[in-house]
C-alpha cells in the first residue's frame, strides 16, 4: 500500500490516502416462522484518493490484483477533473493509532442457530399479538476493518463490529392495512441485546400496530405538536443535520449558509453531532479521512454555531475539520455525513410540555423522512400518532406526516423535555447508504403542518 | 466468465450440492460529480463478485465472494447455511428460449475516456449558465459503466450477458437577493450513448427559473397533475411493491386476491417489460436466469397479473414473470451480495394517452407537481402516502398560473389510481431512487386529491 503511495506522489500528486477495508458480515431474515435469506459473506477492497493541481480523483476495486494500476487511474482522473476553485485540504494532526472497538459478546462467537433462533422468537411473540398479519424480522451483523494510510504519514487500523435486530410487521383488520418497524442496533457485539431487548420491543411495536388499526385519519393542517425522542431525534438529523453538512453549505444547497454565530433557533435549542458517543450505531473513532470523531456542538442555546465538515469544506469555509468525512465503503469517497445527532436535553416534564396544548398531536417515531436543505424544507412521516385535547392524549391517529421550514420550526421549539434517549438506529442515505444514530428529548413545537 | 462460473458450479455440486446456482458479475463505472458548477471529482471502480446458491435436502443456502479463490469457503458457508432453512418447493428453472433485445449494448460508452467524461459533466454545467448566469448546480454528475454478467446453473442455464448505461442527474439552486431559493432538477439515463447532457442542465436550471415568486394555495381537494417524476417515486414506494406476488400472496397489498377486479380508472394500462429495448434494467434474463418478457399488470383498470420470481411463483404454482432481482434493501444498484427477491425492473404505465396541453386545459383548479420528497416513507402495504412537494404550479381555469410554495399532498394510491382522469404522452424513463426499477411513465392527471398548503 505505501508503493501506491509513492507512485502517486512520484506521479506529481500533492496528496494521496488509501482506505484498505475487510469486511465480514451475516443476516439472516425470516418470514412468518420460515427463514428466507441467510447470506454470509465478506469482502476486502481499496479506494485510493489522489489530489492532483487542486482535484480529486479517486479509484476503488475489490479485485487487489488491480492494486497496481490504483494509483495511475485515479491520477489520471484527477488530471482531468479542473474544478474551478482549487481544492486544499485543511490542516489535521498526523495520527499514527490503532483503535480496535471489542464487542463484549462476540457475535464470531455466537452460533448461527442462536442468532436464528433470536429472529425466530421475535417472529413467534409478535404474530402471537392478535390482529398482525405478517412479521418480517431481519438479525445483521458485521465487522469492518479499516486501515487508512495517507501521504502526510498518517497510519490508523480501526476494527468496528455493527449489530442489528429488526422487525417489519403488518397488522389488518377490515381492509386496513397498516406497516410498522422497529430496530435494535448499534457499534456493539451481541451485550446490545441485553440492554435493549428486542422481543420486547417487538411486541410493543406490534401491540402498536395493532392499536393503528382502529386509529383515526390525522387533521390537516397547522398544529401543536409534541415529538417522542425518536422523532426528535429524526427532526435533528434531517431537517438541522443536512442543512449544518459543509458541501451543502459550500455548494450554495444550504439556508444555514452565513449564518454562524445567528440565532436559527429558540434559546431552548441544543443541537449536536457526536460520533463518540458509546455503542451509538453511527459512531466511529476515525472518520474515513484519518480525522478523529469528536462532538460537533451544531446550535448552541440557539445560535449556529458549527458545521459538519471535511478536510476539503473546512478548508474552504476556514473552519477546522471535524470528522465529519464518511464512505459507505471503500468502493465509494467519503462525503460529508453525520454520525449520532441528537437534541439536548431541556427542563420540562412530559406533562409540562402537554398541559397547555388546547388541540394538537403527539407524534412518536418515523418511517423516514426526507430533506430539501436548499429551501430548508422537510418532510417525515411519524410512526404513530395520538390526538391532544385540552392537555390531554385522547385518540390514536394514523398515517401522519409533518413537514415544514427548518428555521421556522427550529424557531417555534417553544420547549424542551429532559427525558434524552437514542431513537432507533438508522441508515441515511445521499447517494450512499451510512448508519447513523440520532435521538433527543420529547419536544413541542408549537406550529408544524401536518398531513393526514 | 462462463468457463469460471461453470468450475464453481462443479465445485458446488462435488462439495455436496444437490443443485446449485453461480452468478458472476464485473462491474466498470466512472463517474464525475458536480458541485457548485464546478466538475469537483472523478471516480472509477471496478467490482468483481459471485453469488453461490444451492440446495440441499431441498433447503436453500447462499454465500457470496469476490474471488475464484474464495469460492470453496464460499460454498460451504452456503451448505451450511441451508440447514438452517425449511423445505421449498423451489428448483432453479431449466433453460429456456431467449431472445435477444435491442439497444443494451454501447461500444462507444466502454471505449469512453475520462477526458470525454469529464466533457459531458462541463456540458451539463454550461448550458444550465446559458439558461441563466445566477444559476448554481448544487449536485449532481454524470456516470457511465458497463457490466459483464454470468448466470450458470445445474439444470443447464448458461447465461452470458453484457450491458452498459450512462446518464446524468443534477439539481439547480437560483438564489433571490432575500437569500429565498428556488430549485429545479433534471435526471436522463440510457443504456446507449444516445442522451443530451446539455438537456439536463437546461432542464434543470429552466425549472428553477419557472418557479421563482411562489405562492401560497391553501389547503384543500383538487385537481393534481404528476410528472413523470413525481408520479415515478409514488409508484417505486407504493404500487410497484403491493404487485409483488410474495407480498401479495400474504395479503400485505392491498391487491391481495382482486385478479380480474376493476383497480383502476380504464384509462390506464400498466405493463412490466424487462425485454424493453433500452429499459434500463433490461437484460435477456432476470438475475436467476429466467427470459426476460413483458407482463400486462393493469389492463384497461382491470388487474391481470402480478409479478414473480421462480421461488414464489412454485409456492403459489405459478410461472415466473422473470422478476427475480439482486438488491439489497433501499439500495438502487443491484449486486452479487444477496439472493434474488422480486422486483420491477421496467415498469410502463400506459394507457389512453391524449397531448399534455389538454390535459392541463381540462383543469378548473389544481396544481401540476414535479418533486416528490418523502415519497419513501409511504406505506406499502395500504398505499397511503404523504409527501412534501416544493417545485410545483397552480392551475385555474386550464392553464398555469403561478409556481406554488411548498405543500403536502396525501392519499391511498389505490384510489387515485381510479381516480385518473387523463394520461399525458410526455413519457420519459427515470430510473429508480431507492430500488432498481425504472419507471416509464408521462404525466398523469388524478382527480380529487387532498393538498394541504
Amino acid at each position: 500500500m505505501e508503493k501506491i503511495i509513492k507512485k502517486a506522489l512520484s506521479m506529481g500528486a500533492e496528496y494521496c490516502d488509501i482506505r484498505y477495508e475487510k469486511r465480514t458480515g451475516l443476516s439472516l431474515e425470516v418470514k412468518d416462522g420460515e427463514l428466507k435469506k441467510a447470506v454470509a459473506g465478506k469482502e476486502e477492497g481499496i479506494g485510493v484518493r489522489v489530489l492532483y493541481n487542486g482535484a480529486f480523483g479517486f479509484f476503488s476495486t475489490n479485485n487487489i490484483s488491480n492494486m497496481d494500476k490504483a494509483s495511475e487511474i485515479a491520477f489520471k482522473l484527477a488530471k482531468c477533473s479542473k474544478p474551478k476553485e482549487k481544492i486544499i485540504l485543511a490542516e489535521t494532526k498526523t495520527v499514527k493509532d490503532k483503535s480496535i472497538w471489542k464487542p463484549k459478546r462476540n457475535p464470531a462467537d455466537i452460533s448461527t442457530e442462536e442468532k436464528h433462533k433470536l429472529i425466530m422468537e421475535m417472529d413467534e411473540e409478535m404474530r402471537n399479538v392478535e390482529g398482525i398479519l405478517t412479521v418480517t424480522t431481519g438479525y445483521s451483523e458485521g465487522n469492518v476493518e479499516m486501515h487508512f494510510l495517507s501521504s502526510e504519514g498518517s497510519d490508523i487500523y480501526t476494527s468496528i463490529p455493527r449489530i442489528v435486530a429488526q422487525a417489519d410487521l403488518v397488522a389488518k383488520k377490515d381492509g386496513n392495512i397498516v406497516g410498522y418497524r422497529t430496530r435494535v442496533g448499534g457499534t456493539s457485539g451481541y451485550e446490545i441485546f441485553e440492554r435493549s431487548d428486542p422481543l420486547e420491543k417487538g411486541v410493543n411495536a406490534a401491540k402498536s400496530a395493532v392499536r393503528l388499526l382502529s386509529a383515526e385519519s390525522s387533521p390537516s393542517g397547522r398544529f401543536p405538536v409534541i415529538t417522542d425522542p425518536d422523532l426528535a431525534g429524526v427532526f435533528a438529523h434531517e431537517a438541522l443535520g443536512h442543512a449544518a453538512e459543509g458541501d451543502s453549505v459550500i455548494s450554495g444547497k444550504s439556508v444555514l449558509e452565513k449564518k454562524i454565530g445567528e440565532n436559527v433557533a429558540d434559546e431552548l435549542v441544543t443541537i449536536y453531532d457526536d460520533p463518540a458517543i458509546e455503542n451509538g450505531f453511527g459512531s466511529f473513532p476515525y472518520d474515513d479521512e484519518g480525522v478523529k470523531g469528536t462532538k460537533k456542538i451544531l446550535i448552541e442555546k440557539g445560535v449556529l454555531k458549527n458545521f459538519i465538515l471535511n478536510r476539503e469544506t473546512a478548508y474552504k469555509l476556514g473552519m477546522k475539520p471535524n470528522g465529519g468525512a464518511r464512505a459507505e465503503s471503500f468502493a465509494v469517497r467519503p462525503l460529508v455525513r453525520m454520525s449520532n445527532t441528537m437534541i439536548d436535553k431541556g427542563s420540562c416534564s412530559f406533562e409540562e410540555l402537554i398541559e397547555d396544548i388546547k388541540y394538537g398531536v403527539y407524534a412518536k417515531g418515523t418511517r423516514g423522512g426526507e430533506v430539501d436543505p436548499a429551501k430548508g424544507s422537510f418532510q417525515f412521516s411519524a410512526q404513530e400518532a395520538f390526538l391532544i385535547e385540552k392537555g390531554e392524549i385522547t385518540k390514536p391517529l394514523k398515517d401522519l406526516s409533518l413537514s415544514g421550514l427548518t428555521l421556522e420550526t427550529l424557531k417555534n421549539i417553544d420547549a424542551v423535555g429532559k427525558d434524552v434517549r437514542f431513537g432507533d438506529p438508522g441508515f441515511c442515505g445521499k447517494g450512499q447508504l451510512v448508519p447513523v444514530g440520532d435521538g433527543g428529548p420529547h419536544i413541542r413545537i408549537k406550529n408544524v403542518l401536518i398531513g393526514g | 466468465m462462463i468457463d469460471a462460473g461453470k468450475k464453481i458450479l462443479k465445485l458446488s455440486l462435488k462439495l455436496g450440492a444437490d443443485e446449485a446456482e453461480v452468478f458472476l458479475v464485473k462491474n466498470n463505472g466512472t463517474s464525475f460529480s458536480i458541485e457548485r458548477n464546478s466538475v469537483t471529482f472523478a471516480s472509477s471502480n471496478m467490482t468483481h463478485g459471485i453469488g453461490i446458491r444451492i440446495l440441499k435436502n431441498k433447503k436453500i443456502g447462499f454465500a457470496f465472494c469476490t474471488k475464484e479463490a474464495q469460492a470453496e469457503d464460499a460454498i460451504k458457508k452456503a451448505m451450511l447455511s441451508s440447514k438452517l432453512g425449511k423445505e421449498t418447493k423451489f428448483t432453479f428453472p431449466e433453460p429456456r428460449k431467449t431472445s435477444k433485445i435491442e439497444n443494451l449494448y454501447d461500444k462507444k460508452i466502454v471505449g469512453l475516456t475520462p477526458e470525454e467524461g469529464e466533457r459531458f459533466a462541463k456540458d451539463v454545467i454550461e448550458s444550465a449558465l446559458d439558461v441563466n448566469k445566477n444559476i448554481i448546480i448544487s449536485s449532481g454528475g454524470i456516470g457511465y459503466g458497463e457490466e459483464h454478467l454470468t448466470i450458470v446453473n445445474s439444470k443447464g442455464i448458461e447465461i452470458d450477458d453484457k450491458g452498459t448505461e450512462i446518464g446524468g442527474s443534477v439539481t439547480a439552486v437560483l438564489k433571490k437577493g432575500g437569500g429565498d431559493a428556488t430549485t429545479g432538477f433534471e435526471v436522463l439515463s440510457s443504456r446507449m450513448l444516445d442522451i443530451g447532457f446539455n438537456l439536463i442542465g437546461k432542464n434543470a436550471a429552466g425549472l428553477a427559473m419557472k418557479t421563482l415568486n411562489p405562492r401560497k394555495c391553501g389547503s384543500k381537494n383538487m385537481t393534481v397533475l404528476f410528472t413523470p417524476y413525481a408520479l415515478a417515486s409514488l409508484l417505486e414506494f407504493t404500487t410497484i411493491p403491493a404487485l409483488y406476488a410474495d407480498k401479495v400472496h400474504k395479503g400485505e397489498s392491498i391487491y391481495s386476491n382482486r385478479i380480474g377486479e376493476v383497480v383502476s380508472s380504464e384509462i390506464l394500462t400498466v405493463v412490466e417489460d424487462g425485454s424493453m429495448p433500452n429499459g434500463l434494467n433490461s437484460a435477456t434474463t432476470d438475475d436467476e436466469g429466467f427470459p426476460s418478457k413483458k407482463t400486462e399488470l393493469i389492463k384497461k383498470g382491470v388487474l391481470k397479473n402480478y409479478l414473480y420470481d421462480v421461488s414464489t411463483a412454485a409456492e403459489y404454482d405459478k410461472e415466473s414473470t422473470g422478476n427475480a432481482v439482486r438488491s439489497e434493501k433501499w439500495a438502487s444498484s443491484r449486486t452479487f451480495k444477496t439472493t434474488p427477491s422480486i422486483k420491477s425492473r421496467n415498469f410502463i404505465i400506459n394507457g389512453k394517452t391524449e397531448k399534455i396541453e389538454k390535459l392541463i386545459s381540462g383543469v378548473k383548479e389544481g396544481i401540476l407537481v414535479y418533486d416528490a420528497m418523502g415519497a419513501h416513507t409511504s406505506n406499502p402495504a395500504s398505499g397511503r402516502f404523504s409527501i412534501n412537494s416544493s417545485i410545483l404550479f397552480k392551475i385555474e381555469k386550464g392553464e398555469i398560473v403561478y409556481p406554488v410554495k411548498q405543500v403536502m399532498i396525501s392519499g391511498n394510491m389505490g384510489d387515485c389510481l381510479k381516480n385518473v382522469s387523463g394520461i399525458g404522452n410526455d413519457f420519459r424513463k427515470l430510473p429508480g431512487e431507492l430500488s432498481p426499477v425504472s419507471v416509464i411513465a408521462p404525466t398523469v392527471r388524478i382527480e380529487n386529491v387532498r393538498v394541504s398548503g
